[in-house]
């Protein structure tokens, strides 16, 4: 083998090394799955909500976070999270807490629930900003910490709401929805929404001199005591949706009350028919 | 060495450069190679774009766009997804006619149809004309836009890209314009595609150029609201096109023909969806149980119609 072809073999293996370990690295900077427990953003996040408190993984026996594996509106993920564990007065969840790692406010929602519930169930719609981790985090009556993630491929959910459904004059609207017949002393599903644009500070501030009007808190109460709360903004979607498990004792009226940014309270209540 | 050995060096080399020549290309700002236009009414120039979804590869020219000539000046509808994609529209413009261009039609905020603009904003003799909705769209959507053109497309002058919605002429109802002994109407619709969807009309031959209103092939998208645009559609379907421009797919099937199957898809889309809501059945689930016996029917199915299901759901939810 003579030295000049040697050389063409080196330099031609050097530029398509080069080559190919650009066109891979371009094709895919954001499509392979990362490792969860070392994204920066999390690493920060983490440290601030939790100190050094140890999050375990609750994935086997404490809670479940579902997305569909194909997601194409960035505006509007739904989400659903399982506690795969019984709520008893020893052990119960006591909050949940959705951290998208790369979204404008990473902590889009920390939820309190009551154990007389019986079983807890969120279910809601989320804006993705970046390709990022979802993350689940319950945290028991005794204080501990169990996590479960998920790695997401959409983005541009807080900067590019779309124009459906815009047309609606009726913000501040509610609906519970729920099975005709509650069972007294279960845990029954019920669905809470209300209508509302539930704006994104990257989409609404290019006016000048206007603050985006977003849903802050939420609290469900039956006969005045809280079975569900929130903290939340606009990493859920416009018209944000909440489906969870309550277990009514008797008949009673079940009440929410909802609050955005520009101060506007929103309230709503059914009757749940008693007996049997 | 053998001369087996060698060819098959050589071959790497030749593909490294072919690669590197590829890439450089892809970077090069001027004009998009054998662009063309062709009249498919007098005086109604079409480029036809290729299927989407945009790539580094279709340099984002996936829209129908062209322009309209008249006797003393150029209307163009449309400017495609880049600067280059609109600074060839432009050239086509001046290798068909040396009068000069007097306005800019744009039908809707999506970004293959609008951000190749700027290529046109030079020339304050241009008025750009858009629905009155447009400005705001501008304003909340340009950076997610603008983001995914310097990710997804690698294109390097992102910020040549940026749109000012403030130089924009608003239509609403309709406007006309005269071109030299041809008027063109641009009508303002209400919620269809968009909330913003404009159409020209080119009275002297009747082409009516439909934006993104009505689909070719391609699967319908919905971006406003479901129930109010099948009622655009019912209206539209009322007229006696006999040539048109839609934003994608194929120029030459009937005009009710398009405008049936859309509406077949819509209203499945409707009917499943509500059956969805009544059964309880959520949304994470609908998006893939409603409306799929369609997926044949359609280019890009598999693409756009969990959005479309997700969209018309978010709204029927909402029913009384």
């Amino acid at each position: 083998m003579s030295k000049r072809n040697l050389d063409w073999r080196i330099a031609g293996l050097i530029c398509y090394l080069a080559l190919t370990v650009s066109v891979i690295s371009s094709a895919n900077a954001n499509t392979i799955e990362p490792d969860h427990s070392s994204i920066p953003e999390w690493l920060v996040i983490k440290d601030l909500m939790f100190g050094d408190r140890e999050i375990k993984d609750g994935s086997k026996d404490v809670l479940a976070l579902y997305l569909n594996t194909k997601l194409d509106d960035s505006s509007t993920v739904p989400i659903m999270v399982n506690a795969l564990m019984d709520q008893t007065d020893e052990m119960f969840i006591k909050t949940l807490y959705l951290v998208i790692d790369r979204n404008p406010i990473p902590t889009a929602g920390v939820f309190q629930f009551n154990p007389q519930a019986g079983k807890v169930k969120l279910e809601t719609r989320l804006r993705f900003e970046k390709f990022s981790f979802i993350r689940a985090i319950a945290e028991t009556n005794s204080g501990e910490l169990y996590m479960d993630q998920r790695w997401v491929q959409v983005a541009g959910g807080c900067s590019a709401p779309s124009g459906k459904n815009a047309n609606d004059p009726q913000i501040g609207k509610m609906r519970f929805r729920m099975d005709d017949h509650i069972r007294l002393k279960e845990p029954n599903l019920v669905q809470f929404q209300i209508k509302h644009p539930n704006e994104s500070t990257l989409a609404a501030d290019l006016e000048p001199g206007y603050d985006a009007r977003f849903i802050n808190k939420v609290s469900v109460q039956y006969n005045g005591k809280s079975i569900m709360s929130g903290d939340i903004n606009f990493s859920l979607s416009d018209n944000p949706i909440f489906k969870f498990y309550f277990a009514p004792q008797g008949g009673g009226v079940l009440s929410v009350r909802a609050e955005d940014t520009h101060d506007s309270v929103f309230t709503h209540s059914v009757d749940i028919e008693g007996g049997e | 060495m053998s001369k087996k050995t060698n060819a098959i060096w050589s071959g790497a080399i030749l593909l490294t450069y072919l690669l590197c020549s590829r890439a450089l290309y892809a970077h090069d700002a001027g004009e998009l190679r054998g662009y063309q236009v062709r009249e498919i009414a007098q005086g109604n120039f079409v480029h036809v774009g290729s299927f989407p979804p945009q790539s580094v590869d279709n340099h984002g020219d996936i829209a129908n766009i062209g322009f309209i000539v008249g006797d003393k000046c150029v209307a163009v509808i449309d400017t495609g997804s880049t600067l280059r994609v609109g600074a060839s529209l432009k050239n086509a413009v001046h290798s068909v006619t040396s009068l000069p261009i007097c306005a800019v039609v744009i039908t809707h905020v999506h970004p293959d149809h609008l951000l190749g603009l700027n290529a046109f904003t030079q020339d304050p003799d241009i008025v750009i004309y858009g629905h009155h909705r447009l400005p705001k769209q501008i304003r909340s959507r340009s950076r997610f836009y603008l983001d995914t053109l310097e990710r997804d497309m690698n294109v390097d002058d992102v910020d040549d890209h940026v749109i000012d919605p403030s130089g924009i002429t608003t239509v609403r109802d309709v406007t006309s314009i005269d071109l030299g002994n041809r008027v063109i109407n641009i009508r303002a619709w209400d919620y269809a595609h968009t909330d913003h969807d404009l159409s020209i009309t080119d009275t002297n031959t009747g082409t009516f150029w439909a934006g993104d209103l009505v689909f070719s092939d391609h699967i319908p998208i919905l971006d406003s609201n479901v129930r109010q645009y099948d009622e655009v559609l019912k209206e539209l379907k009322t007229l006696d096109v006999e040539r048109y421009v839609v934003g994608h797919g194929p120029l030459n099937r009937p005009w009710k023909t398009l405008i049936e199957e859309q509406r077949g898809y819509l209203e499945l889309l409707m009917r499943e969806v509500r059956a969805a809501i009544a059964d309880g059945v959520s949304l994470m689930d609908a998006v893939n149980t409603v409306g799929w016996s369609a997926e044949d029917d359609w280019h890009n199915f598999e693409l756009y119609h969990r959005r479309n299901v997700t969209t018309t759901y978010t709204d029927l939810e909402w029913e009384e």
